[in-house]
């Protein structure tokens, strides 16, 4: 069963007088439970596709079908209905409060869902000890965590609401390689939970996690 | 969920602790000095509108007798006889002045007793005294202030004279700002502003023949100023005949048609004194605030956007926005709210430079509108500097 449908999505971005044209007629389906590698150089529109994907951004023309609910025009509860609960990003930035502790930061999208509030400090422990950061970073405000701590925050805040699907912007762009491959040895993990994961990478050594690689090329699929 | 809110508006506070304590400073501030401006325009209208309130006195004059208010006392005499004269007209229904009757001695310290007409005490019975033969007493807001309306007293009142002593009723107490005349000042560009005071540490009784003979006071007219009013329905002619005669005989008039230009002159003049001050302090006041508000917000930004990618809705985000600023400007209402309760409880104990600010219940009332006001504002601020930015773009400054 197709997870994510994509059907001929164009996006352009306003340069000035013009239109930059991002994304040309890229359709796309991913399969549920799918690891999937998005690859491309880079200004090829990578993070464009993903933050469609994402509902962060919309799109000029076509239709995005998601778990076969039409989602091309949302309303704006809408769509944050969905990016708390069924999406969870990562970022290679991380988009982490640096000044808030580990544990704020993913007991942050429960308190934008019906989580108790006496719940969602458990939880988001839990959640971090699955991601294997250590308890004595618990409370440190994230700013003083290594990279690769502030990258198993990050997750950890995406599947907090256990969304099936997980997308992930150059998630070990700022890591070192150890680093890296420790992340990538937890998303595979998440897809074997079954989760449909999909990662934006220039790094091609890491090509052997994925059931699929697509490659865009100047706003195509290629 | 509450609690989830209450939590996110505090941490709107985290990042930017000394801006949000100036801005919730420049809105007590502003606020303030929204309150003094109308307190000041208030104090202003109220000597008008106390006036006014006096019954038929447009068609009333006032006037003074003799040179000057502290001629000899061989003037009484021809004062009183002008006086009843003049009372014989018909044209004339009353003449209203103040009788000064003495002192009370209240654990030592000396209370004045005076009597006036009860239209100008705007209290009273027609006889100044009760059914059970208990003379009705008014008091200033400072006098007996732990009796209560409707207590009876026992007074030793101790005039030039002698020494009376009588069983009185409270049966009325002034509260601040409810100016009475004062028979104490006479210009020739008479205003309400010299007409009425503020009496304190007076007890008044009604001045009527019967009280009169109660109190044994004799002289009936103690003031060389007064109000006479003319009776309803009298010829121009007439009245101007009785003001020319008034003239002959030594008295200074201003009618009420005067007294009103004057007193608007007057007022003009006040309030381009006092409101310049507290005027600009509400705009200078109102405008860093907006300012404050913009600096918050971006503060607040990528915060925000970080919740927007956890799944924060744009009109929830205007919410919390708005709630996280209208925290501290509903705090900053219910400080001036206390200020003002303050005020019109203990009208005595306020400081020296707010004597001439009027407080009123109204306060509260305007309090909310400018609360609401300004809430509007800062939703105008937040749906304009966040409704057009896009998460992507919230981001990507932050890459910069
Ligand atoms: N907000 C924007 N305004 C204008 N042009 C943009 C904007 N965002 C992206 N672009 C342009 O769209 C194209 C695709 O951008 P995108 O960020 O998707 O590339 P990418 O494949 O993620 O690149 P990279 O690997 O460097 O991250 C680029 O040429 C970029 O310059
Ligand atoms: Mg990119």
């Amino acid at each position: 069963m197709n997870i994510i449908e994509l059907h001929e999505i164009n996006k352009t971005y306003p340069i000035g007088k013009d239109r930059f044209h991002a994304l040309k007629n890229v359709s796309l389906t991913v399969e549920r439970g799918e690891m999937l590698s998005v690859m491309g150089a880079s200004g090829s529109g990578k993070t464009t596709l993903l933050n469609i994907i994402g509902l962060l951004d919309g799109f000029d023309s076509g239709e995005y079908i998601l778990s076969g609910e039409n989602v091309t025009k949302l309303r704006d509860h809408e769509s944050a209905n969905i990016r708390n609960g069924r999406i969870g990003f990562v970022f290679q930035d991380f988009c982490l409060l640096q000044n808030e502790s580990a544990l704020f930061n993913v007991m942050l999208p429960m308190y934008f869902n019906k989580t108790s509030f006496w719940k969602m400090k458990r939880k988001a422990a839990e959640t971090l000890k699955h991601v294997g950061l250590q308890e004595t970073q618990y409370k440190k405000p994230v700013k003083l965590l290594s990279g690769g701590q502030k990258q198993r925050v990050a997750i950890a805040r995406a599947i907090v609401n256990e969304p099936d699907i997980i997308l992930a912007d150059e998630p070990s762009g700022a890591l070192d390689s150890e680093s890296s491959r420790q992340i990538m040895e937890v998303f595979k993990e998440l897809n074997r939970e079954s989760k449909t994961v999909i990662v934006v990478t220039h790094d091609e050594t890491v090509s052997g996690y994925y059931n699929r690689v697509i490659r865009i090329g100047d706003g195509r699929i290629v | 969920m509450l609690k989830k809110n209450l939590s996110l508006i505090i941490r709107f506070y985290k990042d930017a602790k000394v801006s949000g304590l100036l801005l919730f400073t420049v809105f007590i501030l502003s606020q303030f000095s929204m309150l003094s401006l109308i307190g000041k325009y208030r104090t202003c209208m109220q000597y008008d509108r106390c006036y006014k309130s006096i019954p038929d006195v447009d068609r009333s004059v006032y006037y003074m007798y003799g040179e000057n208010l502290t001629a000899g006392n061989d003037f009484t005499a021809k004062y009183h006889e002008v006086l009843s004269e003049l009372s014989q007209n018909s044209c004339v229904e009353d003449i209203s002045c103040r009788s000064y009757m003495g002192t009370v001695i209240d654990r030592e310290e000396e209370v004045n007793v005076i009597a006036m007409d009860e239209r100008l005490l705007g209290y009273g019975s027609d006889t100044g005294i009760d059914e059970d033969g208990h003379i009705q007493i008014f008091l200033s807001p400072d006098v007996f202030t732990d009796r209560s309306v409707t207590d009876e007293i026992d007074l030793q009142i101790r005039t030039d004279e002698q020494t009376v002593n009588i069983r009185a009723v409270i049966s009325g107490r002034y509260k601040a700002a409810e100016y009475l005349p004062g028979f104490n000042i006479y210009s020739n560009k008479m205003d309400c502003y010299d007409m009425l005071t503020e009496y304190t540490n007076t007890i008044f009784v009604v001045k009527t023949p019967e009280t009169e003979k109660l109190l044994m006071k004799n002289d009936m007219y103690d003031s060389r100023t007064g109000f006479i009013f003319f009776s309803d329905g009298s010829a121009v002619s007439e009245r101007s005949e009785v003001l020319e005669e008034m003239n002959r005989s030594g008295f200074s008039i201003s009618t009420y048609d005067d007294i009103i230009a004057n007193t608007e002159y007057k007022t003009n003049k006040l309030l381009e004194d006092a409101i310049p001050l507290p005027l600009m302090t509400f705009v200078l006041t109102f405008l860093f605030s907006i300012s404050m508000v913009v600096l918050m917000l971006d503060k607040n930004m990528q915060t925000y956007s970080v919740y927007y990618l956890c799944g924060l809705s744009k009109k929830k985000s205007y919410f919390l926005f708005l709630s996280s600023i209208g925290i501290s400007e509903l705090l900053a209402a219910v400080i001036n709210a206390a200020i003002t309760l303050y005020c019109l409880y203990f009208p005595e104990r306020r400081p020296e430079y707010m004597q001439d600010i009027m407080f009123s219940w109204n306060n509260l009332y305007l309090l909310l509108v400018q609360a609401v006001f300004v809430l509007m504002i800062i939703f105008l601020e937040i749906v304009i500097t966040y409704h057009k930015r896009s998460f992507i773009q919230i981001k990507n400054q932050e890459l910069k």
